[in-house]
Order: C-alpha cells, then structure tokens, then sequence
C-alpha cells in the first residue's frame, strides 16, 4: 500500500500556532507558578498575539489551498486574521479590567479567549466544509464556557446553558446541511465544488434543503432574526469580556464563514445565488427591524448592546445579500468598526462599574461624564458610529452597506436600513444623555478603570474616528482582498 | 433480501427508540433509547459498509458518551419520572414547524422513490470503508483537521474543568487581587 | 429493494425526533441527547450518500469514489468527535447549573428576563 502524505506547510499556518502556543503557555504558566499575577497573563497573551499578528501580516497570500485542499491562505484570510488577532487583544485587555473585580481562573479565562480565537481564524482560512465546521465548534465551545465563567452569579451559569444549548441545536442543523450538500455534490471541498457549480449550476431539491439547513445553522451563530431569541439573554448574563468576545468575534466569524460557503466566486456556492439570496434578503429585513425594534424599549446596557448587534448583523447581511464585490468590501469594513465600536462599548459597560457594582442597567451611566470624562467621551465616540454618525467608521462603513444594497437594486431593504437606523439614534443617543445630562443618583464614585482598559478604549475609540476620517487606510487593503475577484 | 430484513430491523428499532428518546418521562429511560438508537445506527453503517464508523460509533458513542451522560443522571439523580407539559400552545407551533419540516422531507424524497428508483449501489471491494482505507486519509489529506480537532479536544478540556470546578477552589489563588 | 431514499427518509425521521426532543423537553440533559439525536440522524444521511452515489454510474468503483468515501467518512468522524467534545462541556454546564440551582429544568433558568 503506497501512502502518499501531503505537502506540509506549516509556516503557513504559523500565526494560529502562535495563538495556541501562546493558549497552551499561559495555561501551563498557571500550572508551575504559585501565583500568576494577572499583569503577566495579560502581557503574555498580548505578546503572542502581537507576534502572531504581524507574522500574519508578513504572510504571502496566495490562492491556492494547502494542506490537500483543506486551507487556503488567500488575502482574505490573511486580513480577517488581524482583525481576530487584533480584536482578541482587545478583548483580553478589557477582560483584565473585568478579572480585578472578579479575580477566578484569568489564566483560563485568556486562554479560553485564545482558542476562540484560533476557531475564528481556521474559520476565515477554510476551503472546504470540514475544517469550517470544526472551526465553528472550536469558536463555539469556548464561547459556552466563557458564557458561564462567572459563578457568583447564576444568570451566568443560566446563559452557559441557554447558549450551550441553542448552539448545539444550530450544529445540529449545520451538520445536516453539510450532508445534503456533501451529498448531492460528492465532496466537501468548496473549490471542487465552485468549479464544476461554475462549469454546469444545477440546484437540486436537496441542495437547497442543504443550503437552508446551513443558513439555519450560521444563522443561529450571528443571531440572525428569527434565530436571534438567545442572544439578548445570554449577551446579559455572561461576563462582560465574554459578551464582549460572544458579540463580535463569534458573530464576524459567523459572516466569514457564510462568505466562504456562499459568495466568493468559484469557489463556493456564488454561481447558485440565485437560491440563496431571497433567504439571506428575508432574513436581514426582519434582523434589522426586530434588532432595532427590540433595542428601543431595553433599559440593560448589556441587552440594549444585544439588540444593537443584531440590527448591526442585519445590515451586515443587508450587505452580504447583493453577493457584489462592492458588498463584500463594504461588509469586510464594516467588520473592522463593528468590532472597534461593539468592544469598546462593553469595555466602558466594565469600566463604569462602582465599588462592588457593576454597571447593568443604562441609568447607571449617570454622571459619567462628571467623573470619568473620557470615559463618557469614548462612550460617545462608540455611540455615535453604532448609530452611524459621521465622522465615524460606523458611518462610512453604513454608507457603503447601504451603496451597496443600492447598487444591487435592493431598493425596500435600504429604505428600511435607512429608516432603522434613523430610530437607532433615539437609544444611542439616550445613553449619552444619561452621560453627560443626567445626575447621579447616588453619590457612589466610579472605580478607576486600569491601564489595560484604557488602552483598549484609548485603541478603539481612536481607530473609529481615524476609519472615519481616513477610510482608506483600511479600505486599500480590503480592495487588494476583493482585487482578485 | 438480507441486506432489506436488516434494514427494516434496525430502522424500526431506531425509529421507536427515537420516540422513546424524545417521549420518555424519565431522563434514564430517554438515555437508554438513545442508546439503542445509537447501536440500531451502528448496525446500519454496518449494511452500508462504514465498518470502520459502525465500530467507532459503538466504541465511543455508546461506549463513552452515553456513560458519560447515565452516569451524571445517576450524579444529579435525575432517574426519576417527570411531568412533560405538552399543553403550552407556544411549543405545538413549534412541533407543527417540525412536522412540517418532515413533512417537507418526504415529500422531497416520495417522488424518487416511487417513480424514477434509486441511485445505482455499485458493488464495493473488501477495503471499501476499512480501518485501513480511512485511515490513510485520515492522516494524509485530511491531516490538518485532525489536528484541530485535537485543538478542539484540548479546548473542550479545558472548558469543561473550568465550568465544572467548585468556585471556592481558587479563593486561595488570586492573592494580589 | 432497500436504496438511499430508505436511508434518507429514516435519517429525516429520526432528525425531526431530535427538533421535536429539543422543542418539546425542559430538561436540560434530554434536550442534549435530543441533539445527539440530530447529529446522529445527519451521520447516517453522509454514510447513505457514501455508499450510494448520486450521479455516480454507478458501475465500477473508482479512485474517485474512493475518494468521496473517505472524504464522507471524514466528515462524519470529525461529527463524532465534535459531538463527544460537546457533550463533555455541556455536561460539565448542567453539573454547574444544577450546582446554583438544584435543577436541571430549562424552564426555571429565568434569572435573566425575557
């Protein structure tokens, strides 16, 4: 029996080795010292994730998949990873912020982050459906976990379970789309099946059913709407850095990987979308009004920021739907400050916390702005570019999502994007007034917020303004991405 | 004629171990339906000649898994029955959209069957889903995801000691904060 | 004469059992083996589809077939894996949960409202 092994390429995958060393490093850190010392965790973590990020950065992109067929290194890949790597830095320095308060398992914590993380990046290189599902699991399980860290508090074990078991219950869907497909086409490589959809697209009846069953699937993981019941619940009782990371890393991922299954031309399911755009249409028409609809009437500072994020995942998918490369540039950017923007909000929800409080409800905003001015100035900045203010990268970006859907003729899902996002200045606008207008109502003071912390919101607030004013720093590079298409 | 009396057997008994899976007041009870489930499954990879799946499935499904999940049932002692609220008109909708959903699958499936047949079953070689035949696969082209599901393991690992572990065990760690 | 749609119909049966286990129950551990129930129902689908090829000539079998076989078998490996992986946090979340609260019933998890 000739056994033929594969090119091994593994310089190819080094960031996210660097990743999972660095995951394995702070894990085994915490087994041979006596006490870790959060600041070291935190530093170490931030040192792998600097290095993995510019060994991305330095990578060559090509298109062609390594590993038989089961990864591939396109510029697409290579920038999705610095945006995982950069928003998982962030997250881990927010979370140190959260650790101090609730001092258990940092190490675990940040390591837990980390193989998310990885599951993100092995997402965003897939080229064929296996190692997309193993890289959902492997986002979604640390996730749970992460959901459920918090023990004092029992909403957190309660949103662990609900998030737990919704995610399964998507896998479940998931996997049997995978089989129609794997089914009907005779493998699971997404550039085999690219081509000969190319060469001849034929939808069958099962094929369909597979790309449904698929878009039920991804569309519990990015809490599309009517699939979005667990997000507010769950966004609320996990621990903030873990919503944090659950809001943006898990839900970008999910779009990366919906863009690996369905629209890169040639290889994956672009030539039959004809058959999956009205579904994707339907559903970011009722995430964009039940997001906003829903945000409207939350007065949780975590739920409010949960409703947010699925009317942003709706005008992602707004985006996503017209399948043109004006849309996938416009919902790559989008990305970027949707994860600028959504990071530091929760970053300020951890911050603002007062001796032994932490901050829940929106009305324990007030004052911010007295004591802590930056604080409520950075809240601001993120406010406004979710609401889509100019001058922000939420308003370019919003400009370009909604060009987009113009230009491929989606004229009522615009209208209603344009509309929604006119009421969504209503509850972001409010948490500023309660900022800056509103009086405390006790005379607690806010705790300082660490370093790391205002690092992090120091890092967003000042990317959002700076993607705002001088777009093409980012959009350059996404147009070399999309160059090749 | 075999290969049909096999069939019938295990569909049959997968199909009424999957009610009692999903019907049985006693979470034990829905436990070892699935077990059954999970062995009549076996057998069928078996007919279609998945040896190398139909072991594993034994082997780690109802081998490790599903003792895994009888013995936190026996932990928690859960083995006993409970009432199951089939009133609340919130879930029948629910139920109505499952059965329309099998429904939808038959459908799908009835006009093939019945009218233009089934795809042809070519006759395979002794290799044909063998420990051997898979494995070289395994551990060649589909190398990388075998590795990350070790990544994935490691992961789950860790995540279940964290979740599972007692609060006060890392009161004593933590000493700075 | 047994022949995929066989194979795919009881898959579908045995899936929308597991929709209907995980809609229908409250009790957290019964909801997971509902979805255990998916997952399996979706490994037999690949295993049929495996051995009975679509558009296949279905004459002799080839170094394609081959291929598509193990490519299956794969898939459906890596499901399993998965699955186990899952069912190991998901456990260890009921253990937490029930730890807090003394139960495992999803319906009185309403700590959090909505």
């Amino acid at each position: 029996m000739q056994i033929q092994v594969p090119e091994i390429s593994l310089w190819q995958v080094l960031p996210e080795l660097i990743v999972l060393a660095t995951a394995v490093g702070v894990l085994a850190s915490d087994l041979f010292v006596k006490s870790v010392q959060r600041v070291n965790v935190t530093l170490t973590a931030t040192l792998g994730l600097l290095i993995a990020f510019f060994t991305a950065r330095s990578l060559e992109a090509s298109a062609t998949p390594i590993f038989a067929g089961m990864v591939v290194r396109d510029s697409l890949s290579i920038l999705l990873d610095q945006i995982f790597l950069a928003g998982a830095m962030l997250v881990t320095w927010i979370g140190h912020e959260y650790a101090r308060r609730n001092p258990r398992q940092f190490p675990e914590f940040t390591a837990l982050v980390l193989f998310a993380t990885i599951g993100m990046m092995v997402i965003a290189m897939s080229a064929d459906l296996i190692p997309l599902f193993v890289g959902i699991e492997l986002l979604s399980l640390p996730l749970f976990v992460l959901a459920g860290s918090d023990k004092d508090r029992l909403a957190s074990g309660e949103a662990s379970l609900k998030y737990f078991l919704l995610g399964a219950f998507s896998t479940g869907f998931l996997v049997y789309g995978i089989a129609f497909i794997f089914g009907v086409t005779r493998t699971t490589n997404l550039t085999v099946i690219g081509q000969s959809l190319a060469a001849h697209a034929e939808a069958t009846p099962l094929l369909v059913l597979g790309f449904a069953l698929l878009l039920v699937g991804l569309g519990f993981k990015i809490s599309l709407a009517p699939f979005h019941m667990w997000a507010p619940d769950v966004y609320q009782g996990a621990p903030t850095p873990a919503t944090a990371w659950i809001a943006t890393g898990s839900k970008i991922a999910g779009f990366v990987a919906l863009m690996r299954v369905f629209t890169l031309p040639d290889v994956s399911f672009a030539a039959l979308s004809d058959y999956w755009t009205p579904g994707i249409w339907w559903l970011a028409l009722i995430t964009m009004i039940i997001g906003n609809a829903g945000a409207l009437m939350q007065s949780d500072l975590k739920r409010m920021l949960a409703y947010s994020s699925i009317a942003h995942g709706g005008y992602l998918a707004m985006a996503f739907t017209s399948g043109t490369r004006i849309g996938a540039e416009a919902t790559l950017f989008y990305m970027a400050a949707y994860l600028l923007m959504t990071v530091g909000a929760f970053g300020v929800a951890i911050a603002a916390s007062r001796s032994g409080q932490e901050c829940e409800k929106i009305a324990d905003l007030s004052g911010l702005a007295r004591q802590r001015p930056w604080l409520a100035f950075a809240m601001s900045i993120f406010m406004l570019s979710l609401a889509g203010m100019p001058g922000t990268a939420g308003f370019v970006g919003k400009l370009w999502l909604f060009g987009a859907a113009v230009q491929a003729q989606y004229y009522s899902l615009a209208l209603i994007g344009v509309l929604t996002t006119l009421l969504s200045f209503y509850y972001y606008l409010r948490v500023i007034v309660y900022m800056y207008v509103h009086e405390p109502d006790d005379r607690l003071l806010f705790n300082r917020y660490s370093f790391s912390n205002g690092l992090a919101l120091t890092v967003c607030a000042v990317g959002l303004v700076g993607l705002g004013v001088f777009p093409n720093l980012l959009w350059s590079t996404i147009r070399l991405c999309t160059g090749a298409v | 004629m075999v290969g049909a009396f096999f069939f019938w057997i295990f569909a049959f008994t997968a199909f009424f171990a999957g009610v009692g899976v999903v019907a049985s007041r006693n979470p034990m009870h829905s436990a070892i339906s699935l077990v059954a489930v999970l062995i009549s499954i076996a057998g069928l990879f078996l007919a279609l000649h998945a040896e190398f799946l139909a072991w594993i499935l034994v082997i780690v499904y109802t081998g490790a898994v599903m003792v895994l999940i009888v013995f936190v049932i026996s932990l928690l002692n859960l083995d006993k029955d409970e009432p199951i609220d089939y009133t609340a008109a919130r879930r029948w909708g629910m139920a109505a959209l499952t059965m329309f959903i099998a429904a939808f699958l038959v459908y799908l499936y009835a006009d093939p069957l019945i009218g233009a047949g089934h795809p042809a079953k070519p006759p395979v070689p002794d290799d044909w889903g063998s420990v051997q035949t898979v494995a070289i696969d395994l551990f060649t082209r589909y190398m990388i995801v075998v590795q990350l599901a070790g990544v994935l393991l490691t992961a789950a690992v860790i995540g279940a000691v964290v979740v599972a572990r007692k609060p006060e065990q890392n009161e004593e760690r933590e000493p700075g904060a | 004469m047994i022949g995929l749609y066989h194979f795919l119909i009881l898959s579908g049966v045995l899936f929308s059992l597991g929709v209907l286990g995980v809609l229908l129950r409250r009790n957290a551990l019964v909801v997971l083996m509902a979805v255990e129930l998916m997952l399996n129902a979706a490994n037999l689908a690949v295993v049929a589809f495996v051995r009975y090829p679509m558009f296949g000539d279905g004459g002799i079998v080839n170094a394609q077939d081959y291929a598509a076989m193990t490519n299956g078998m794969t898939l459906v490996f890596l499901v399993m894996t998965v699955a186990a992986a899952e069912v190991g946090v998901g456990l260890a979340i009921v253990i937490n949960l029930y730890r807090q609260k003394k139960s495992v019933n999803i319906e009185e998890a309403n700590a959090l409202k909505g």
